[in-house]
């Protein structure tokens, strides 16, 4: 009754090997590699061309080479064409260095716990509060940076709180602090902080945490010492999610401090606009994609090296 | 023997009374609430049970029957929702799981990834505050009790399983607990490993005098190393003593069937006042048919080398089965027999609760 | 519960409030917003009612509606072009053989993740005046396609890890082709992946405010940058109104997201 459905067996014309279906896997590949490639690497590689120009008059660049935008980092040019020791650019890079350092160390602070929170709650919780903390990742930066100027500007939210109840008879200025860009870049990239360092915290094996305390580890112990070296690489990775675009970042220098506290980003973005000056623009660029990249390097090098053997 | 460095955190004023039993659990109830609006379940029913200082003490029972919950009410990972549990005479439900001197070893071991052999020993010790020198020489007289000399340095990932087991065994022992509980901490080795480690844990108990709380749900680990065994079925204990008791005289069918095998029979259909009598098949015989007996006929005969097994249906309904040394010349499937037994065999049995 | 319900390692005191303190510092700025934008008095402490009055307003800006209609143009755009690059990109790299180069292949996807958004801005900007590239809208599309890609491939890839190669093997074995195996199994039940993919890319195309502010031209303008413009001039009810707007978009979109990943992610477990 059953009559053979399968197939007879025939010789293979070419049977699929491994180079073959490697082939295939790096033809999937070429599209969205050579987009990136084009549209990404290449212009990098013509800004750090541009980074050794000469500034046009009106924006853009012009022969000849020069390495001066790299030299205006640390010295100005004086009237008889002498280099004196600048610290402004220094400073602000310095400016953006610590508050990036400072963001990150709150985003841990702040991220962990939480993490640790969300992770010991039930399914159904967990879920909700992940998506509660995942929303404000998504949404605009421009938005979530403005919000806080309507809470702290002289006319806003807190100074009208305080006023109101008496706390203070003027306005206090909030605003255009080194405080109230710390305060906006916490804001915007706590979210990166918490979701690396959920993923490593959700994964520890509950029994651990028991038998830490089945060995006379109290909660503080227990978190010294099994809770925080267990989430070390969900913190490395949170760390490099907060720090750089914490040190590249544009917003809230401009929008909370209002463009007198500069820093990096904002400086990059100047040379564009009102300042014209392209090559220096580019070269503040590089510097700040070779800090970057140090990072990265830095931080692979430490995980290869964490890992068990 | 080794001495005694536990922790006395909540319990220094306690001395044990010669007749008074090491763990007191009394009319221990424990109701988990449904996730998600599922029902209630009652993993323990008012369970009450006694343990004795420096006895290998196992609660043997299928999973699901609340084995492991009444050991993590005793560790102090979960509360008891009714009864008390004393330690040496003291309370300890107060106590949370660090201020018990009590230690785990965990079903899927537990070891601390990012640390040592060596750190995973001495962690229990230095959260104690115990002297370095002194967690020094306890853990390497941990590391040489279970026999891991050379490996301190290893993080568990470089382990075998078995190696993961004596690091789990050394780390629980290194504190010197009043208890040491084990969680089903044979399960994940093979067969072959399994029999081995039965040996060492007996070694361990011996060598030192910490009394040992097991959960198991293979009774012949059970049988092999307790001094005492409670089977438990259904958040109850049905019965509890030494394993020959248990398994001479169970007390319920449960228990005559769940350790080792048993022919379980109706008492009215064969004379006795109990609701069932049971039989093991190796005492069961075969006779010809009509004989004093049970009649049956055998469905199956299957060779297992030293013995043959022989499956029968009754005639009045039912199964049996008789283990016997020498196999019946001739005997195969549709034979009509009778099944029988020496008097002493048939043990009366009660319904579970 | 009573307060005899012993220890509990997962109940850390305090940490539950500290965790809503900290909802509260992460919502509260946005509901601040958002009740401003519907508040009809436009002094900072005073509630004049409830009032769409500046929603109307912002509305009417014919500037903001085509700035709002440049912002749709180019995330859908860039949303279609990131997805069909991402997928075959993400089969490849969860499912695809070893070859030389595939780390870095790996690292290439993701750069548009780690380089700052400042240093890609101005790339981008480098290059298009350097090739004179001047095609209006479609300059910020290219821009915003190369950005979407690797977020559009973040729930495909995740989506590809926890579905079991079995399933697809198990096509193969019962006769069909490579092609036969992607149209029937691998795409059907990768699909939740490349819907949340597809949804991230919108957004973070919609939400993007410093790559557009450089690469735009003046008629290219999308909303952020348009709100951008209106916030610089000051604070006003209708940029309240048009911050919400955008805040709303954004919280559906992820919102949407997500539901369609965990019902997906269900299906697989069950």
């Amino acid at each position: 009754m059953s009559a053979a459905l399968a197939p007879a067996i025939t010789p293979a014309p070419a049977a699929p090997t491994a180079p073959g279906l490697a082939a295939r896997t790096v033809t999937l590949l070429v599209p969205a590699v050579a987009v990136i490639v084009l549209f990404m690497v290449v212009p990098m590689l013509i800004a750090a061309g541009y980074s050794f120009l000469t500034a046009g008059a009106y924006g853009g660049v012009r022969l000849p080479l020069t390495a001066d935008a790299y030299v205006r980092f640390l010295f100005d040019r004086d009237l008889d064409d002498s280099l004196i020791f600048d610290t402004t650019y220094i400073g602000i890079f310095a400016r953006s260095f610590v508050l990036a350092v400072l963001t990150t160390l709150f985003c841990v602070a702040i991220g962990l716990p939480l993490a640790w929170f969300i992770a010991c709650r039930e399914r159904r919780a967990r879920d909700a509060l992940l998506l509660a903390i995942t929303i404000p990742f998504w949404t605009n930066l421009l938005v979530r940076t403005y919000c806080w100027v309507l809470i702290l500007r002289d006319q806003g939210l807190l100074n009208g709180a305080l006023q109101a109840s008496g706390l203070t008879s003027a306005p206090i200025t909030f605003l255009y602090s080194n405080e109230a860009i710390l305060l906006g870049l916490v804001y915007s990239f706590l979210p990166f902080m918490v979701l690396p360092i959920y993923a490593v915290v959700e994964k520890i094996d509950p029994r651990l945490i028991e038998a830490g305390h089945d060995l006379y580890a109290g909660r503080l112990a227990v978190f010294r010492h099994i809770v925080w070296p267990l989430a070390r690489p969900g913190i490395a990775a949170g760390t490099l999610l907060v720090f750089v675009p914490a040190l590249g970042a544009f917003l809230a220098p401009d929008l909370l401090g209002g463009g007198k506290k500069l820093m990096i980003g904002s400086l990059i973005q100047l040379q564009f606009t009102s300042s014209r000056n392209w090559p220096f623009g580019a070269a503040a660029a590089m510097i700040l994609m070779a800090l970057v990249l140090v990072g990265l390097v830095v931080m692979a090098r430490r995980r290869g090296a964490g890992a068990p053997r | 023997m080794v001495e005694r460095s536990g922790p006395e955190a909540g319990l220094s004023g306690s001395t044990p009374v010669a007749a008074a039993p090491l763990v007191a659990v009394d009319a221990v109830s424990k109701v988990f609430a449904g996730h998600g609006g599922g029902a209630e379940t009652r993993a323990l029913d008012d369970v009450s049970l006694e343990i004795r200082a420096n006895e290998f003490f196992t609660l043997l029972g299928p999973s699901g029957c609340g084995k492991t919950t009444l050991l993590r009410l005793v560790a102090g990972f979960e509360h008891p929702t009714a009864g008390t549990i004393r330690l040496d005479g003291t309370d300890i439900l107060p106590l949370p799981p660090h201020r018990r001197p009590v230690n785990t070893v965990f079903q899927s071991y537990a070891l601390f990834p990012h640390l040592t052999v060596a750190e995973n020993v001495a962690f229990g010790l230095e959260r104690l505050g115990r002297p370095a020198a002194e967690v020094k020489d306890r853990v390497a007289a941990m590391i040489a009790l279970v026999r891991l000399g050379g490996l301190e340095r290893r993080k568990p990932a470089q382990l075998s399983g078995g190696q993961q087991q004596r690091v789990a065994f050394a780390r629980a022992l290194a504190p010197a607990p009043r208890l040491l509980l084990l969680d089903e901490p044979l399960s994940a080795l093979d067969l072959k490993l399994r029999r081995e480690m039965q040996g060492e844990l007996k070694r361990l108990q011996r060598e030192t005098g910490v009394t040992f709380v097991l959960v198991t749900h293979d009774q012949e680990e059970a049988l092999a190393m307790s001094d005492r065994i409670a089977v438990m079925r259904a958040g109850k204990v049905l019965q509890l003593g030494a394993p020959a008791e248990i398994y001479d005289r169970p007390a319920t069918r449960f228990v005559a069937d769940f350790i080792g095998e048993a022919n379980i029979v109706a008492g009215a259909r064969v004379g006795s006042p109990a609701p069932f009598v049971a039989i093991r098949p190796e005492r069961t015989t075969i006779a010809p048919a009509g004989a004093a007996g049970l009649a049956a006929t055998v469905t199956a005969v299957t060779f297992l080398g030293s013995d043959t097994l022989y499956d029968m249906e009754l005639a009045g309904g039912g199964a049996m089965r008789a283990r016997l040394r020498e196999p019946v010349p001739g005997l195969a499937p549709g034979a009509s027999v009778t099944a029988g037994w020496p008097a002493d065999a048939a043990r009366p049995v009660a319904e579970d609760p | 519960m009573s307060a005899a319900r012993g220890f509990d390692w997962r109940r850390t005191p305090g940490l539950g409030t500290f965790t809503a303190l900290v909802f509260v510092f992460v919502y509260a700025p946005l509901v601040v917003l958002v009740v401003y934008a519907f508040n009809a008095s436009n002094l900072a402490l005073v509630w004049g009612g409830f009032s769409v009055e500046w929603f109307a307003k912002a509305l009417g800006n014919e500037n903001l509606r085509r700035a709002a209609t440049n912002s749709v143009i180019v995330a859908v755009v860039a949303t279609v072009a990131a997805t069909l690059l991402a997928l075959p990109a993400a089969l490849a790299l969860e499912r695809g053989r070893a070859f030389r180069g595939k780390a870095a292949a790996e690292g290439l996807v993701a750069l548009p993740l780690v380089a700052p958004e400042i240093v890609t801005a101005i790339a981008t900007l480098v290059f298009f005046s350097a090739i004179g590239l001047r095609l209006g809208l479609g300059n910020v599309a290219l821009a915003h396609i190369v950005f979407c890609i690797p977020f559009a491939m973040l729930p495909m890839r995740a989506r590809l890890r926890e579905m079991s190669p079995d399933v697809e093997n198990a096509a193969r074995d019962l006769y069909a082709d490579e092609w036969q195996v992607f149209r029937r199994v691998t795409l059907p039940l990768m699909a939740p992946g490349v819907v949340a993919g597809a949804m991230l890319a919108f957004i973070v195309s919609l939400d993007d405010f410093l790559i557009t502010l450089m690469v735009a031209d003046a008629g290219a303008t999308t909303l952020p940058v348009y709100l951008y413009g209106m916030l610089r001039l000051g604070v006003t009810p209708e940029a309240n109104a048009a911050a919400t707007i955008l805040l709303a978009v954004s919280v559906t979109v992820v919102v949407v997201a997500t539901l369609v990943m965990r019902r997906g992610e269900r299906a697989v477990a069950a």
